[in-house]
């Protein structure tokens, strides 16, 4: 038994009142300890104890205050030294704690990794290892579902443009030191610099934006917006279950912006009621109807509110890359024959009654899924697992040290070739393996290879 | 014949270069060994090219010198010119390549042939082998013949079902003037081995004579030549250049309109020939935009009148050839002594063998060279090498050889091939080693002299060669942790640029900066350094070896340590009988794959084609339910 010391999450990825991570390896203790900033607790986890302390990072930043237990080998559920740490339920805390143990060497487990090994000590029945296999790969399934998910957007084309791009520069790089027999061409140098500078500028940018993380620490900002007197308080009202906004059958009620913080479904957001686009003369709602443009920019959401009365009119061109549920409000004023009318005429429209909650359950689904769903969710916020994150870091790294090596003049390509290769695995993680034989393939393709 | 006569303990079927490394590798061993080949003067032919090495073929010569082969030895007594290419690249692509005398070479490998102890020379076609019980226990010649052995090496080349195409014209042949070889595939599909069909090519070759030499420019070897092989002694080869002419657009037009008649286009051919060796006509049709393509024009031997048209491979008709050629400046009046050609062939797909070479379905029946889907002198030797030698391990009840992806490219080879499916022609590049950097030219003895003792693969003279110079390289390594002073170092330094220092470092600090040399450091690191026994290339090598392991250092760790995580997995062997069409949560792709190949061990099952790392976690669930 000489494994290495893997973590993973142990409950569901969101917001929730606990999450636990787990650990389990030979290093576990080791490395849990690292994390403990009460040096009177430090090396005194004793078995089956659930210890209170305060987690910190590499760098004694403060994490958490959580519970630690830890289950000696091997009682415990994977048969090695076994490590619960229950922490507050919050993405950012369990990421922290994750990254640091990774820091301190562990690895992020595998999909189904804790039960095979389970399996492997002999904590599961003989007859159980199909169903572990199968559990592997249901698991593994079901992430690479997750992960196309996340990936059907904007990040995926970004992440594969990524790959091209560096895998166009190992290609440039093997060509000169795998088939070409002339001398060294001096403008290698600078055509690599030139794609893995952009590269590590791009990967710079997706790694700030999950540091923000701002999303899922402060919530997703859900802004209602939409022509004067559709019924966009009461829309808030009614998802927010309370009484915030002050309504009424007059247009312009809502002056000032009200912004309401809640759980959907263990999902956080902000939902903010602006005031209702029009033109106007009056400096007050005019200040209310800028303060509602300056929402709409930073929205992560849009709902855009209309009702069959008001004719759909594009006075204001909508931020494109937010996504935007259009909806339909009112329909309780609509007859039978009406309604279908208008389901047929208006399809691409959700129909629904703030005041008598008709369809609000469709709308909170569609909420939830254009949030989750969409990877454009603003521009900046792309990567969302810390395995994509931890991905993303090693590639960065591996890509400033290029830089670095090509920077010192010492054109030690070889050596360039083995970081851009490690960037490449490492992008692997996310969006599968670039082998030996895709950078031939690209390197026959792009040049005239053969004397 | 007396019956004894025809009974062998190892059998090697043709004479090319993996057949005669095989059948050298296996006597060398003290095994009765016969090699069948159907022409004792086509004994370790160069059939296409003149030369030996090259970019990670090198490499792959001085693995097989250290494990006692012989086309190293052979290329130093046949070079007519050498070169240590890629000297302005990295240290680990630096590979050493010869052009060389092929009536030389050939003669050379037939002398050791003809006069080596416990071997055979047999003249006679194999059309089929004998075999009892998934065993093997002989071959069968054209004339009827048997020939009894347990274990028999296959090295039949592109001679299999060979067929040349020139334009529209067909051939049936192995190589150009020599007949083919009709029984074998068959007698072997027969048998369960599945065959496909490969294309490679060669270019024509001219009459010395009807060149203009005058208006071709000249590329010369190095000054200083370093041999492949440890081995060689009073090496002295001349320096004979060979010559270099341009295509232009007058020739690429007249091969663009008649491209329709090259086979390849036309439709004759399907089977998939080496995208890293295109024929002319290929590059100019995928290429359009190039003006011009170099030709190297080599004598094949010394004062040889037939030249070889490096970069001109080609299977168009002899007219259109011809007259392309004779649009370039130099060969106005170029005259063929024979067209290039195409050849399609009958090859195994390798994936059906151990990592021994030896089939997994026919025990003692080993396969090496082109007939594994290879291409190359230097690709086929390495596997006619390690064949060879686990032939005779076999007989001799001894363990057999196989070597790690991170101890030789030799093991990349093999690996590669057993795992991945072939699609064209394999050929060596250095990118297909994920450990590149420890598989240098340099330290071909650090990483194999060891394996090559325990086995018995060499003399314990060269042995002790090879580790006194090991010993040799690890004191210099060691003498650089010894401190330089400012005095000594900082007039070098400043002369190159570099900051000088205040105080006393180790050497191997200074030696770390880029464009520090050995030779910038005081003398007394390398003098009192014992090398008095050695020549002047070993020292130079040894210092080499030195400065790549002090200003590799960190990588080449990192790189340790990524084999080290990597090793558990190769350990864990996987049963013959296992049944991966019975795991569901295979993927499909994988469980086909897997089937087919039926990997010796996880690491193997991790590189097949197609297998994805949840595959893997579902297997090796699996192999521990088994065990």
């Amino acid at each position: 038994m000489n494994y290495d010391t893997i973590v993973a999450p142990a409950t569901p990825y969101g917001i929730g009142g606990i999450a636990v991570v787990r650990l389990s390896g030979p290093q576990s203790l080791l490395i849990v300890n690292k994390l403990i900033n009460n040096n009177d607790l430090r090396l005194k986890l004793k078995p089956r104890h659930a210890t209170l302390v305060n987690l910190q990072d590499e760098n004694s930043v403060a994490i958490d205050e959580s519970i630690v237990t830890f289950f000696e080998t091997p009682n415990s559920y994977t048969g090695e030294d076994l490590i619960e740490i229950s922490c507050h339920g919050s993405p950012v805390v369990v990421d922290k704690i994750i990254s640091t143990c990774c820091h301190f060497g562990a690895r992020i487990a595998d999909p189904g990794e804790f039960t095979k090994r389970a399996f492997i000590n002999g904590k599961m029945d003989l007859v159980q290892a199909e169903a572990v296999a199968s559990l592997i790969h249901s698991q593994s399934v079901e992430s690479s579902q997750l992960n196309l998910r996340l990936l059907h957007g904007e990040l995926s084309t970004k992440l594969n443009n990524l790959r091209q791009k560096l895998i166009d520069a190992v290609s440039m790089v093997e060509f000169e030191l795998d088939i070409s027999e002339d001398e060294l061409q001096p403008d290698l140098n600078s055509h690599v610099l030139a794609i893995v500078a952009e590269q590590s500028q791009q990967i710079h940018e997706l790694l700030s934006s999950y540091k923000q993380a701002r999303m899922l620490n402060h919530g997703a900002l859900v802004v209602i917006a939409g022509p004067p007197n559709v019924g966009k308080s009461t829309l808030l009202n009614t998802l927010s279950e309370t009484d915030r906004a002050i309504t009424s059958n007059l247009p312009g009620t809502t002056r000032d912006t009200i912004d309401v913080p809640l759980l959907l479904d263990g999902v956080p957001i902000n939902l903010v009621d602006t005031a209702g686009i029009r033109q106007t003369v009056e400096e007050l709602e005019q200040k209310g109807v800028n303060r509602t443009f300056n929402y709409l920019k930073k929205a992560d959401l849009i709902i855009l509110v209309h009702d069959p009365g008001e004719v759909e009119t594009l006075y204001y061109n909508y931020p494109k890359n937010v996504p935007i549920i259009k909806i339909m409000n009112k329909v309780d004023l609509l007859t039978k024959t009406e309604l279908d009318s208008i389901q047929t005429s208006h399809s691409k429209q959700l129909l629904i009654s703030a005041k008598t909650g008709f369809n609000i359950k469709l709308l909170k689904q569609q909420i939830k899924t254009s949030l989750r769903i969409s990877s454009s969710l603003s521009d900046n916020i792309t990567i969302t697992t810390s395995r994509q994150q931890r991905a993303l870091k090693q590639c960065f790294n591996n890509i400033n040290t290029t830089i670095e090596l090509l920077n010192s003049q010492r054109s030690a390509y070889e050596l360039i070739s083995i970081e851009l290769r490690e960037a490449l695995d490492a992008i692997g993680a996310i969006l599968g393996k670039t082998t030996p034989d895709d950078i031939l393939n690209n390197i026959f393709n792009q040049f005239c290879v053969g004397k | 014949m007396k019956p004894s006569d025809n009974k062998f303990d190892v059998i090697v079927v043709g004479g090319g270069h993996a057949g005669a490394e095989a059948a050298l590798a296996s006597a060398r061993l003290g095994v009765k060994t016969a090699l069948v080949s159907q022409d004792k003067y086509a004994i370790a032919r160069m059939s296409c090219n003149p030369a030996i090495g090259g970019l990670a073929k090198g490499q792959i010569v001085r693995e097989i010198d250290v494990l006692g082969g012989i086309v190293g030895l052979a290329a130093d007594a046949a070079g007519l010119q050498f070169k240590l290419l890629n000297r302005s690249k990295g240290r680990s692509v630096w590979s050493p390549r010869a052009q060389t005398d092929k009536r030389v070479y050939e003669s050379y490998v037939l002398h050791l042939v003809e006069t080596s102890e416990n071997l055979t020379l047999l003249r006679g076609e194999v059309v089929d082998i004998i075999d009892k019980n998934y065993s093997v226990s002989g071959v069968i010649l054209r004339n009827g013949e048997r020939l009894a052995s347990n274990t028999v090496v296959i090295t039949c080349g592109t001679f299999l079902n060979g067929l040349i195409h020139i334009g529209n014209r067909k051939i049936l042949a192995g190589r150009m003037g020599e007949s083919n070889s009709v029984g074998i595939t068959e007698s072997l599909t027969r048998r369960g081995i599945k065959s496909g069909r490969l294309k490679t090519g060669t270019p024509p070759r001219l009459f010395k004579e009807s060149v203009n030499w005058e208006k071709l420019d000249t590329v010369a070897g190095d000054e200083n030549p370093v041999p492949f092989s440890y081995r060689t002694k009073n090496f002295n080869p001349p320096n004979i250049p060979c010559h270099i002419a341009k295509t232009n657009s007058l020739c690429h037009e007249i091969i663009y309109n008649d491209i329709e008649r090259a086979p390849l286009f036309s439709g004759d051919i399907f089977s998939k020939g080496p995208r890293y060796c295109p024929s002319i006509e290929d590059k100019i049709f995928r290429f359009a935009h190039h003006e011009s393509h170099t030709l190297f024009l080599e004598p094949e031997w010394r004062d040889s009148d037939q030249i070889y048209v490096n970069g001109f491979a080609s299977s168009l008709p002899e007219d259109v050839q011809l007259n392309a050629l004779r649009q370039v400046s130099g060969l106005e009046k170029a005259e063929f002594l024979r067209p290039g050609y195409a050849i399609e062939y009958d090859f195994f797909p390798p994936a059906q063998l151990k990592a021994t070479l030896e089939s997994k379905f026919i025990n003692g029946l080993y396969f090496a060279g082109q007939i594994n889907g290879t291409s190359g002198y230097e690709e086929a030797s390495g596997q006619g090498l390690v064949a060879g030698i686990n032939a005779a391990k076999l007989f001799l009840r001894q363990k057999p050889l196989t070597l790690r992806r991170d101890e030789a490219y030799i093991g990349v080879l093999i690996d590669d091939l057993i795992t991945k499916d072939t699609m064209e022609p394999y050929r060596m590049f250095t990118s297909r080693a994920e450990h590149r950097l420890l598989l240098r030219y340099s330290n071909a003895d650090q990483r194999l002299a060891e394996k090559a003792k325990q086995y018995g693969l060499i003399s314990d003279k060269f042995y002790d060669f090879l580790f006194n110079k090991l010993q040799a390289t690890e004191r210099l390594v060691e003498n650089l942790n010894k401190c330089v002073s400012p005095n000594e170092i900082n007039g070098t330094l400043s002369d190159i640029n570099g900051t000088t220092i205040k105080h006393s470092q180790p050497a191997r600090q200074i030696l770390k900066r880029p464009g520090i040399k050995l030779a910038h450091l005081p003398k007394r690191f390398t003098e009192n350094n014992d090398h008095s026994n050695f020549d002047k290339h070993i020292i130079d090598e040894i210092h080499t070896e030195a400065e790549t392991i002090i200003k590799y250092a960190g990588y080449i760790v990192r790189q340790y340590e990524q084999i080290e995580r990597l090793k558990s997995q190769d350990k864990l062997s996987i049963p013959r009988d296992f049944n991966y069409l019975s795991i569901n949560s295979l993927s499909n792709e994988a469980r086909e794959k897997l089937d087919f190949v039926k990997p010796e061990t996880l690491g193997q099952a991790i590189r097949v084609s197609g297998v994805t790392p949840a595959d893997v976690g579902v297997l090796s669930v699996m192999l521990y339910k088994s065990k």
